[in-house]
């Protein structure tokens, strides 16, 4: 992919993970399932789809963008922090699982992996943030959910990766 | 059904690693539920009562302010606001607190009853 097609692709990822950062704001999960920082991870696509067919060097940038982006859109510093450590680490985490794509693991599957290392993120930041390790309380929880939201956000990812192959990007 | 999703063996070993941990996780917190709570009952930023909580223990505690009258019913490990005559009824419907940085408030007789763990005495910050 030449360089310029690269830092296109990387803007229209940011910006498309910037929305769905936002319309997940709009689902109110937290009225159903009452644990704070329990989220769709809508924006966990993006990641995944951009490990796919950038680096990771592209992804963890689009993370960041996004993440700094989402939290002066929606004023919350310590949510900056939270979802941070939880974007970086979940990257990090699907980055090892993704040559064993297809062999070892579905999409979905390395989507759960990466909300589960989400999770521990934000509990880490958490941790740092209150000086308690007592946010770990919500771990079991958060981690319990990760597994049918993830594969939801995972087979997403499928989806679209489907569609863009039949696409000439 | 899974098959057309498409689900590989490796993924049902990412699941048993998340609930491993999961497990792990919260363990502590089912063995050794919240330790010594101590319930803090204040009015008007002033503490009003401060009780270490333990099984068994029973309590009813009455707060009378200038035209609201809270009933706060200590029971065992719990605390809830039993009655008030207060007419939102917020602290009532919040129910009882069980864990360590839950808090009722009722705000027509600015009472509040927080439950603080042991070892730690923090706000909780809003995410």
């Amino acid at each position: 992919m030449k360089l310029s097609k690269r830092i296109a692709l990387c803007g229209l990822l940011t910006a498309t993970a910037l929305v769905l950062s936002l319309v997940e704001k709009m689902f109110p999960l937290q009225a159903v399932v009452p644990i704070p920082g329990v989220k769709l991870g809508l924006a966990n696509v993006v990641t995944l789809f951009a490990l796919h067919e950038l680096g990771i060097r592209e992804t963890a940038a689009i993370v960041f963008v996004r993440v700094t982006l989402a939290s002066v859109f929606m004023g919350s510093v310590t949510g900056f922090l939270f979802s941070l450590f939880g974007g970086i680490l979940a990257l990090f985490v699907m980055r090892l699982l993704l040559p064993r794509e297809g062999s070892w693991f579905s999409t979905p599957g390395i989507s759960v992996a990466g909300a589960a290392a989400h999770n521990v993120g934000q509990i880490g930041a958490a941790i740092l943030v209150l000086g308690t390790t007592d946010v770990i309380g919500y771990l079991p929880l958060l981690l319990l959910a990760a597994v049918p939201l993830g594969l939801a956000t995972g087979a997403v990812c499928a989806a679209v990766l489907g569609h863009l192959k039949k696409l000439p990007i | 059904m899974l098959r057309k999703f498409g689900l590989r063996p490796g993924d049902w070993a990412i699941f048993a690693c998340v609930l491993a941990l999961a497990a792990a996780a919260g363990l502590p917190f089912l063995f050794a539920p919240a330790g010594a709570l101590t319930c803090e009952i204040m009015q008007d930023d002033t503490l009003v009562r401060r009780v270490v909580l333990a099984e068994g223990y029973h309590d009813t505690i009455t707060i009378k302010g200038e035209t609201v009258t809270n009933v706060i019913e200590i029971d065992g490990k719990t605390v809830h606001f039993a009655q008030s005559d207060c007419p939102d009824q917020v602290c009532v419907r919040t129910g009882t607190l069980t864990r360590a940085g839950q808090l009722a408030v009722c705000l027509p007789n600015r009472v509040v009853v927080r439950l603080i763990g042991a070892g730690q005495e923090f706000d909780a910050v809003a995410s």
